[in-house]
C-alpha cells in the first residue's frame, strides 16, 4: 500500500462482508417476525388459560401468565399492522440475516452447547477456538491449534483451578 | 452509628486487598470493555457476573459497578481517538473530541474527559450517600400495594422512554413478564410452563437469558461489522491540558455533573438522554455556538461529566426501592439477589455493611480510573489494536463457562445460546432487549406484590390508588415523566437514540 493510500491515523476500516446467505426485506421481516411473536404469544395465552385464573379480586396463578400472553399478542399484532403498511425505501431496504461467517459461528455454538457435557470443558472450548480461529482469522492450521490450546488451558486453569468453577471434565 | 461513621466502615471494607483488587479488576475490565466498540457495560457486566458467584456480596457488587463506571470512563477514549462510540453514551463525545484529536490536542480532551468523569462520579455517588438513608427510611413504610405501583411506575417510564416503537416495546415488556413467570408460582406452589422439565422448576436461569440476549447476540452482530482501527496516538506530555482549557471547561463539567446526577434517577436510557442534554445545554450557553463540532472542549466536558455522574444516582432507585431503573442495574440487582441479598428500603436497615461498603468502593473507584486513565491511556489504544478473531472465540468460552458453573446446568448452556439466537434475531428488527431484561428480572416480585397487595385488601383495586405512600410514589413518578419529556424536547429524539442504541453493548 502506498504512503497516500494509507488510511490515516483516526479510521475505521470496515472488513469486507461475506455474502448474505439469507436476505429479506425490512418490511417482510418485520412482518414475519411480529407474526412468530404473535403465535408466541398466542400460545402462551392458551397454555395461561390452562391455570387457573382465579378472579379480578382474587387473581390465581394463571392471571400474570394470561396478561402478559396477551399483552404479548396484541403488541405483536399491531407491530405486523405496522410493519405490513409501511412503504419506502426504509421498508424495502435489505436486511442481512445470516452470512457465511455467522451461519458458521451460529453452528459452531449449538455444537458447543451439544458437546459440552459429553466431552468436557477444555477439549470442547479447545476445539470450538480452533474452528472459531480458522473460520475468523487467517492463521495457519498449526498457529491456530497452537493458540487454542494455550487460551482453552488458560480458561481451565483460571476457571476450573483457580475459581474452582465446577466445569466438566468429560471422559477422561 | 451515624452515617459518617458508617462511611468510614465502609471504606473499611472497600480497602482490604481483596475487595480493592476486585474495585481495580472491575475498573480495568470496564475500561476495557467501554473502549472496545461494540461491547458496552452491559455486555461487560454479564460476561463476568458469573465470576462474581464464588465471591461474598460486596465484593461482587464492588467488581461489578467498577465495570459499569469504568465503561462509561473507556468509552470516551474511542469516541476521541476513532470517532467510533465505545458504548451508546459516549455518541455525543465524538462530535468535538475526535475534532480536538485531529487538530492534535487528544490528550487535552481524554484527559479533560477523565477530569470531568472523575467529578461527574463523585458527585453523583455524594448525592446517593446523602439521599439514599432518607428515602430508605421514608420507603420503610412500603406495602405490597405500594411496591407494585412503584415497579409498575419503572416499567411504565421505561417503556415510554425506549428508542424503539412502543408496540415494539411492550412486546418485549410482555414476553420478559412472561418469562419470569416460569416454574413454581411462589403464592400457591403450582408449576407453570415446566412441562415436566426439572431443570424448569424453578424458573429459567437469569444468567443465562441475560448473557444470550446481550452478550451472545452482541458477538454475533459485532462479526458483521468487524473492522480494523488506526487509532490516533497521543503521547503522554499530550496529556496535560492548560489553564486555558481547564478554565473553559470547568463550567460544563460543573452543568454536567448536576445534569447527570438528576437524569441518573430516571428510569429508561437515563445516560444517554444526560450525554444529549448536557451537550445542548452547553451549545445553547456557549457565546459562539459554531465552535461546537469544530473541536470545543465543553463539548467533551460537559458529555463525558454528565456520563459519569448518572452512575451513583442511577443506584438510588435500586438500592432505596429495589427497582433497576436502567439494563446495567438489572445485572447489580442479580447479583445481589445470588447472594441472598434484597435491595430495597431494609438494606440499609439489615446489610448496611453492603450499602456503604459499595458507596465507598465508589470513591475509590473513581480515583483509581482517574489514575488509570490518563498515564495508561497508550497501553488501552494498543487494546483496539486486538483482533476481534481472537476476542469473540474467548468471550463466548467464558460466556460457556459462566453459564454452566452457575448450576453445572447443561440445559443452562442450551438456554444462553437459543437466547443469543433470538436476541440476534430480535435486534435485527430494531426490538430493544432492556425492557425485557428489567420485566424478566421484576416480573415476579411485582407479581408477588399484586396478588399479596389483592388478598390483604380482599380484593378492593383501590388499595392501589389510595394511602399518603401511593400518592407520593405516584407524585414521583408524574415528575419523573415530566423530567424525561423534557429531557426530549431538549435534545433527545428516537432517531439519534436508535443510531446510539445500536452502537450500545
Amino acid at each position: 500500500m502506498s504512503e497516500a493510500s494509507r488510511p490515516a491515523d483516526g479510521a475505521a476500516i470496515p472488513a469486507a462482508q461475506p455474502p448474505a446467505l439469507l436476505s429479506v426485506q425490512r418490511r417482510g421481516g418485520e412482518v414475519v417476525v411480529a407474526a412468530a411473536l404473535a403465535c408466541a404469544g398466542a400460545a402462551m395465552l392458551r397454555g395461561a388459560l390452562d391455570l387457573e385464573f382465579g378472579t379480578l379480586a382474587l387473581p390465581a396463578a394463571g392471571f400474570v401468565p394470561a396478561l402478559a400472553g396477551a399483552g404479548l399478542l396484541v403488541s405483536s399484532l399491531v407491530s405486523l399492522a405496522t410493519a405490513w403498511r409501511s412503504v419506502g425505501p426504509a421498508a424495502e431496504a435489505p436486511v442481512r440475516l445470516v452470512d457465511r461467517t455467522t451461519g458458521c459461528v451460529l453452528l459452531l455454538l449449538f455444537a458447543l452447547a451439544a458437546a459440552f457435557e459429553a466431552l468436557g470443558a477444555p477439549i470442547t472450548l479447545g476445539l470450538f477456538i480452533l474452528a472459531m480461529l480458522r473460520l475468523l482469522s487467517p492463521l495457519r492450521l498449526h498457529v491456530a491449534a497452537a493458540l487454542a490450546a494455550a487460551i482453552a488451558g488458560t480458561l481451565w486453569l483460571f476457571f476450573a483451578r483457580l475459581l474452582e468453577a465446577p466445569l466438566p471434565t468429560g471422559p477422561f | 452509628m451515624d452515617a459518617y461513621q458508617q462511611l468510614l466502615a465502609g471504606f473499611g471494607t472497600a480497602l482490604t486487598p481483596a475487595n480493592l483488587g476486585y474495585c481495580l479488576l472491575g475498573c480495568l475490565w470496564g475500561t476495557v470493555v467501554g473502549i472496545l466498540p461494540g461491547l458496552g457495560p452491559l455486555a461487560g457486566m454479564t460476561l463476568l457476573l458469573p465470576l462474581t458467584f464464588g465471591m461474598d456480596a460486596t465484593s461482587a457488587i464492588i467488581m461489578l459497578a467498577g465495570i459499569f463506571y469504568g465503561a462509561m470512563y473507556g468509552g470516551s477514549t474511542t469516541s476521541i481517538l476513532v470517532r467510533i462510540p465505545g458504548e451508546a453514551a459516549s455518541v455525543m463525545t465524538c462530535l468535538d473530541g475526535h475534532e480536538m484529536a485531529r487538530q492534535g490536542r487528544a490528550g487535552h480532551a481524554l484527559t479533560v474527559a477523565a477530569l470531568g468523569s472523575f467529578v461527574g462520579g463523585t458527585v453523583s455517588i455524594l448525592i446517593l450517600m446523602l439521599l439514599a438513608p432518607p428515602l430508605a427510611e421514608a420507603m420503610l413504610a412500603i406495602d405490597p400495594a405500594a411496591e407494585a405501583v412503584v415497579i409498575l411506575l419503572g416499567l411504565g417510564v421505561v417503556t415510554l422512554v425506549s428508542p424503539t416503537s412502543f408496540a415494539k416495546t411492550l412486546t418485549m415488556l410482555s414476553a420478559g413478564l412472561f418469562l419470569s413467570t416460569v416454574g413454581f408460582d411462589k403464592l400457591t406452589g403450582v408449576p407453570r410452563f415446566t412441562f415436566g422439565s426439572l431443570e424448569l422448576s424453578d424458573g429459567l436461569d437469569f444468567v443465562a437469558l441475560a448473557i444470550g440476549l446481550f452478550g451472545v447476540s452482541e458477538i454475533l452482530l459485532s462479526l458483521e461489522r468487524m473492522t480494523t482501527l488506526k487509532p490516533i496516538h497521543p503521547r503522554l506530555r499530550e496529556m496535560f491540558p492548560n489553564g486555558a482549557t481547564l478554565r473553559q471547561a470547568a463550567p460544563a463539567i460543573a452543568r454536567g455533573s448536576i445534569i447527570g446526577s438528576a437524569f441518573g434517577i430516571i428510569p429508561g436510557v437515563s445516560h444517554v438522554v444526560s450525554t444529549f442534554v448536557a451537550y445542548a445545554v452547553e451549545k445553547r450557553l456557549a457565546r459562539d455556538p459554531s465552535r461546537f463540532g469544530q473541536g470545543a472542549i465543553e463539548g467533551v466536558a460537559g458529555p463525558e461529566t454528565a456520563n459519569n455522574a448518572t452512575t451513583g444516582t442511577a443506584m438510588i432507585p435500586l438500592l432505596v426501592l429495589g427497582v433497576p431503573s436502567i439494563p446495567a442495574t438489572a445485572i447489580l440487582l442479580s447479583a445481589l439477589m445470588i447472594h441472598g441479598i434484597q435491595p430495597g428500603p431494609m438494606l440499609l436497615v439489615e446489610r448496611a455493611d453492603v450499602f456503604w461498603g459499595f458507596v465507598a468502593s465508589m470513591y475509590v473507584g473513581n480515583a483509581i480510573l482517574l489514575l488509570l486513565n490518563v498515564p495508561l491511556v497508550g497501553l488501552f489504544v494498543s487494546l483496539l489494536r486486538i483482533p476481534y478473531f481472537a476476542l469473540a472465540p474467548v468471550i463466548i468460552s467464558i460466556c460457556v463457562i459462566g453459564v454452566y458453573s452457575v448450576s453445572a446446568s447443561g440445559f443452562d448452556v442450551w438456554v444462553m445460546m437459543a437466547a443469543g439466537l433470538v436476541g440476534y434475531l430480535l435486534r435485527k428488527f430494531d426490538y430493544d432487549m432492556a425492557p425485557l431484561l428489567l420485566a424478566l428480572v421484576l416480573g415476579d416480585r411485582l407479581e408477588e406484590s399484586f396478588r399479596r397487595a389483592l388478598m390483604m385488601s380482599a380484593g378492593d383495586w383501590g388499595a392501589f390508588i389510595s394511602g399518603p405512600a401511593l400518592w407520593i410514589l405516584l407524585a414521583i413518578g408524574g415528575v419523573l415523566l415530566l423530567l424525561q419529556v423534557a429531557a426530549w424536547s431538549v435534545g433527545y429524539n428516537r432517531r439519534v437514540a436508535r443510531a446510539a442504541m445500536e452502537e450500545d453493548g
